[in-house]
């Protein structure tokens, strides 16, 4: 076994405008010798429009436009990337986990708790490995921290405050920003502190942009061992795009951690104007990191498809908080059961 | 403006009457002793030796263990009242009626209907109630004040305010671990932070959502740790937590942030004091508290003697007293909790 894992990018589409595989994911798998970019497919019945999306970008970043059926054979790749639209990410998941090939899957992992169940379902059933793209967990100052109480370095954790804001970019996602950012912190979360969520209260609305959708919202969250966490979730007006506010704080009963993706690892360079430049492995480099422990070195995934029902959950406990300005009970655990 | 009917005298120093001498009396003593307008004019406590040793430590005024006594003496024109918090109501109320100006040490009551009244009693006479949120006394929450004040953040939306401690009271004898004494922590110490992002968002608030634990031990019945979500009428939410229980209890992190709509201000642990890293712990050298203390009673005898506006007004205390109040009935059924609610219950 030569330890590279050739890879299939299904789909150049997603939620709003978002396009994760241009932007995210061919760049870093690119750069990274231990995965092979084989081709690009689209699903078949994604429509036209989207079928001539991906067809392009195939040719724009060189690479094989391969039919859907030609990935099902199971000898074309053993990895798939999966985008497109959420809704209809349960058939496409069906499909290429019935071909065997494992899989990365984009955040939101499925449209709704009920359609990740389906997936975490199928993937379960078809003895494939599925990593929803919680990146952000793979980040290695939050790394270290989960590490550091995982090894009792603060005693038992008992609060957690964050803040996930990020300035410009394409404007408001179109279902609000707890439905597009709100899984990345709750999921940091649950790796730091590797307990249970019960309960979600948020509050929240359209203040910076003017849409129809929440721009901000602060989540309220009550997990096992009564741990309380507050975490705010923004898109801020702002001429240059990427994170302002990233941090958490993790207190324990012997310490406090500050953590903070946005500002370490980093260099300042001062040449007038101030400039933060990070360096070290990235959240996604962090998340291929373990994709490939896991199919090559034969890990233990941390992350799989009961993760994305897990985080789905919450957010839909959130929105529907959100809306009737209740305290709304998280009822998943998947792994206990299996 | 005048109390206990006496004339004006404007060139005459404000004779203050100290009521309850433990710790924070002792800060307000030291900041009457430096404001050249104001005097100690007389110390009561129920404890005598405790009375009659700040009354020395504050030049040897006269001191007495009869608040009655003290608001007879026609030199006591304006009194501070330091006593453990379920008196600030009946001890605000006999100062009202003896026609005296008071500094009310927060909270200003433990109920909202108590803080309420207290509003009323002081308007109904033309008295200065003045709430002792030290907070806004200090440099940091004035800056913060500023940038917004001039617009440079437009209007503020997110704010998080964190203070975060690790001394408790020394021992299970404090009154202020008696939640019926001391109202429990979002009282006590809560309505610091509650007033202060109040202030910074410039909007009435609407609803708390209280989350907490009892962290230093679980044997108490106060939260001593607090992360309270308060909702604003124009949509703004703003985080506050309370802590008494973290750990290093020396560190002392302090968070401030606040986002508008054009742009954010910030405060970090680190942003205001050198950072002292030392063998037990890393720390910001501790700053001059005493400052805050000065500048409130500089501006409590500016109110009282020269008619000045309150720097925070009884209005101003009873609105966090409010907030608090609902943040302790969040905190005990686990539910969102509306202003109306409390001041419905408080009417009722």
């Amino acid at each position: 076994m030569s330890g590279i894992v050739d890879v299939v990018l299904v789909s150049f589409t997603g939620p709003g405008s978002q396009d994760h595989q241009r932007l995210m994911y061919h760049p870093a798998l690119a750069a990274d010798s231990r995965f092979r970019l084989v081709g690009v497919t689209e699903w078949p019945d994604s429509g036209a429009v989207a079928q001539e999306i991906t067809r392009r970008q195939a040719g724009e970043l060189g690479l094989s436009f391969l039919e859907f059926d030609q990935l099902l054979d199971g000898s074309v790749a053993s990895l798939a990337v999966v985008c497109g639209a959420p809704d209809r990410r349960v058939d496409v998941v069906r499909a290429i986990a019935g071909a065997g090939l494992d899989m990365i899957i984009d955040k939101p992992m499925a449209a709704s708790t009920e359609d990740a169940r389906r997936i975490a379902s199928v993937v379960f059933e078809a003895a494939v490995k599925c990593f929803p793209a919680h990146h952000i967990r793979f980040h290695p100052a939050i790394r270290s921290a989960a590490a550091a109480v995982a090894n009792g370095r603060i005693g038992l954790p008992w609060a957690v405050q964050a803040d996930f804001i990020v300035r410009g970019g394409p404007g408001v996602f179109p279902d609000g920003e707890i439905a597009n950012f709100g899984l990345y912190p709750i999921d940091a979360i649950s790796a730091l502190i590797g307990t249970r969520l019960l309960h979600v209260s948020a509050v929240g609305g359209p203040r910076f942009y003017g849409e129809n959708v929440e721009d901000f919202a602060v989540l309220s969250l009550g997990y096992e061992h009564d741990i309380v966490a507050t975490v705010t979730v923004a898109r801020v007006p702002g001429d240059e795009s990427g994170f302002f506010r990233h941090q958490y704080r993790v207190m324990g009963s012997h310490g406090t951690l500050l953590v903070d993706p946005a500002a370490s690892p980093a260099v300042t360079v001062d040449t007038g104007r101030v400039t933060r430049h990070s360096f070290g492995r990235t959240s996604l480099g962090g998340l291929l990191d373990h994709v490939h422990a896991c199919l090559v070195g034969g890990a233990r995934p941390e992350i799989t498809a009961d993760s994305g029902v897990e985080t789905c959950a919450a957010v839909e406990a959130a929105l529907r908080s959100l809306r009737d300005g209740v305290v709304v009970p998280v009822n998943e655990r998947l792994q206990e059961v299996r | 403006m005048t109390a206990a009917g006496t004339e004006p005298e404007p060139d005459r120093p404000l004779g203050i009457g100290i009521v309850g001498a433990g710790f924070v009396a002792d800060m307000h003593a030291v900041a009457v002793g430096a404001c050249a307008g104001a005097r100690v004019a007389c110390v009561a406590d129920t404890d005598p030796g405790r009375a009659g040793a700040l009354a020395a430590r504050a030049g040897g005024v006269p001191w007495t263990t009869d608040l009655d006594a003290m608001l007879e003496r026609p030199d006591v024109e304006a009194c501070i009242v330091c006593t453990p918090n379920f008196l600030h109501e009946p001890m605000g109320l006999a100062i009202a009626k003896a026609n005296r100006h008071l500094l009310m040490e927060k909270p200003v009551a433990i109920t909202a209907t108590g803080a309420q009244t207290l509003v009323e009693e002081f308007d109904e006479r033309g008295l200065v109630l003045m709430a002792a949120h030290t907070h806004r006394f200090y440099d940091y929450s004035r800056a913060i004040a500023e940038r917004i004040r001039v617009g440079d953040i437009g209007t503020p939306v997110l704010i998080r305010c964190a203070m975060l401690g690790g001394w408790i009271w020394n021992d299970w004898r404090s009154w202020v671990l008696d939640p019926r004494l001391s109202g429990g922590h979002a009282l006590h110490n809560g309505t610091h932070v509650l007033d202060l992002v109040t202030w910074w968002m410039g909007d009435e608030p609407v609803a708390v959502y209280g989350q907490g634990s009892k962290q230093t031990s679980g044997q108490l019945a106060i939260w001593d740790y607090l992360s309270l979500r308060v909702e604003f009428a124009n949509g703004g939410v703003a985080v506050c937590e309370m802590s008494r229980g973290n750990r290093p209890r020396t560190a002392n992190l302090r968070d401030i942030f606040v986002q508008g709509t054009r742009g954010s201000v910030s405060l970090g642990w680190t942003d205001e004091q050198p950072l002292a890293v030392l063998e037990e712990t890393v720390q910001p050298l501790p700053g001059n508290g005493q400052v805050g203390f000065n500048r409130e009673i500089a501006a409590f005898v500016d109110a009282a003697r020269n008619g000045a506006a309150p720097a925070v007004t009884g209005a101003d205390g009873a609105r966090a007293v409010a907030l608090a109040v609902a943040a302790e009935m969040s905190l005990a059924t686990g539910r969102r909790v509306t202003l109306d609610e409390v001041m419905g219950r408080a009417a009722a």
